[in-house]
């Protein structure tokens, strides 16, 4: 009873972050959107591979950040009773595509780079002029928006403004590449190595797209195979079983996950046959306040059993009270 | 990760070599849980010679302090590295398990 209690007064708070968030990516879809119909026009204008690069891959993030934006809209306003669990595994799957668009994204840009570097072009003067204008403010609002997603992704553990931030600050560098290419390509036109440098910065852009991808992905993909908390998370859990040592008559096992910015903890317990229902309830309680507030976010449920929980399709038995990490 | 039971008196000490983790926490839960069926319910885990211990290994060693809880039983620790001490008291062992800082500490004050 009280676990649900609880869960709904957290899902009120929730809501306003929630709100806040959908307004900020949605925020980010409309200024992303904007900016990529002028960035189209100056790649055309100018013939340049970095900026048709720069292209491909805000279309990709284009589409990345309309997901979140779906996700969130989603939380927002979607039927509270059809997702008890909350929609974290939504989160993280939002995660995942973001990364695996900036992957795709990657061996886009790279294979372009290869083939303008074996058939080397000189830019269209006209089109560069336009190109470093779109990307002097591309560079602006991208470092802009870096730094107000990554504030909210700092008050709070999700994947979602994680992934946000990171593309932003990955977008603001990448236009400030394609910016300081254009113009060494316009000063040092008169060098014949010039057409290369124009390939070659968009190389810098893979980098980007290869760290950001790869962080982006390492971190949703754990949780969505609902791995176990980490080893410090784990540590506070085992305190609290030695704070509540007399409590419980024995310790059967800790089961663990995270789902988008939420963490699940079971606690499987074995308590003394003689107490009364009122005295474990309170016991309970007791354990369930004390572990949530030291852990943000989380939801803890104390199982009361008389042996180890089994889980369908794990083999073994889990003497150690670790469910997960086996 | 290994498991050497020596019987000194009613005391069984129990030396552990090597890591307690989570690939080792299973065997080393099934092991003393063996060594406690048979009999032995005075343990003295000596830990000179583990290096170090996670959350699972500490799960373990709770699972093992709950199995002596009964009049007459006893589990105590000696011998623990400074970083194994810290772990430990850091996950709030020191509350609830004597420890010592070597077996003949432990033996004569038993």
């Amino acid at each position: 009873m009280s676990h649900l209690l609880a869960a709904e007064e957290g899902s009120a708070l929730d809501a306003v972050t929630l709100a806040k968030k959908e307004r900020t990516v949605f925020l980010s879809l409309i200024v992303d959107f904007l900016l990529w119909i002028p960035d189209i026009i100056a790649a055309i204008l100018a013939g340049s591979i970095t900026m048709f690069a720069d292209v491909v891959k805000c279309g990709n993030e284009l589409l990345a950040t309309f997901f979140a934006w779906l996700t969130l809209r989603k939380l927002v306003r979607g039927n509270p009773g059809a997702y008890d669990y909350g929609m974290g595994k939504l989160e993280n799957l939002t995660g995942i595509i973001t990364g695996a668009v900036m992957l795709i994204s990657l061996l886009l840009v790279f294979y372009s780079a290869i083939v303008r570097i074996m058939v080397p072009e000189a830019l269209q003067a006209g089109g560069v002029a336009f190109g470093i204008v779109m990307m002097s403010i591309g560079v602006g609002v991208n470092s802009w928006l870096w730094q107000k997603n990554y504030r909210l992704a700092r008050k709070e553990h999700s994947p979602i403004m994680e992934s946000q931030w990171r593309l932003f600050r990955t977008k603001a560098f990448s236009d400030l590449s394609v910016l300081l290419s254009l113009i060494l390509s316009v000063v040092l036109h008169q060098f014949w190595w010039s057409v290369y440098i124009d390939p070659l910065a968009s190389m810098i852009i893979v980098g980007f797209l290869l760290t950001t991808g790869y962080r982006v992905i390492t971190s949703s993909l754990p949780d969505l195979l609902d791995k176990t908390l980490d080893e410090s998370l784990q540590i506070t859990i085992v305190r609290e079983l030695t704070e509540f040592f007399h409590e419980y008559e024995a310790f059967h096992g800790v089961r663990s996950r995270r789902s988008g910015s939420n963490i699940y903890i079971e606690i499987f317990l074995e308590f003394d046959g003689d107490r009364r229902m009122c005295e474990v309830q309170g016991a309970i309680d007791r354990m369930k306040a004390s572990l949530e507030s030291r852990i943000p976010k989380s939801s803890v449920t104390i199982v009361p059993s008389s042996g180890p929980c089994r889980i369908p399709g794990v083999t073994g038995e889990p003497q150690t009270g670790d469910e997960g990490n086996r | 990760m290994e498991l050497k039971p020596e019987k000194i008196g009613e005391i069984t000490v129990v030396h552990v070599t090597g890591r307690i983790d989570g690939t080792s926490a299973e065997a080393f839960s099934r092991e003393i849980r063996g060594i406690v069926s048979a009999g032995s319910r005075r343990l003295l885990l000596d830990f000179s010679a583990m290096p170090y211990i996670n959350s699972a290994g500490l799960r373990a060693i709770l699972v093992v302090a709950k199995m002596l809880k009964n009049p007459g039983d006893r589990c105590v620790l000696c011998s623990l590295s400074d970083e194994v001490r810290g772990i430990f008291e850091l996950a709030g062992f020191t509350k609830i398990l004597q420890i010592y800082p070597a077996v003949q500490d432990a033996i004569s004050d038993w």
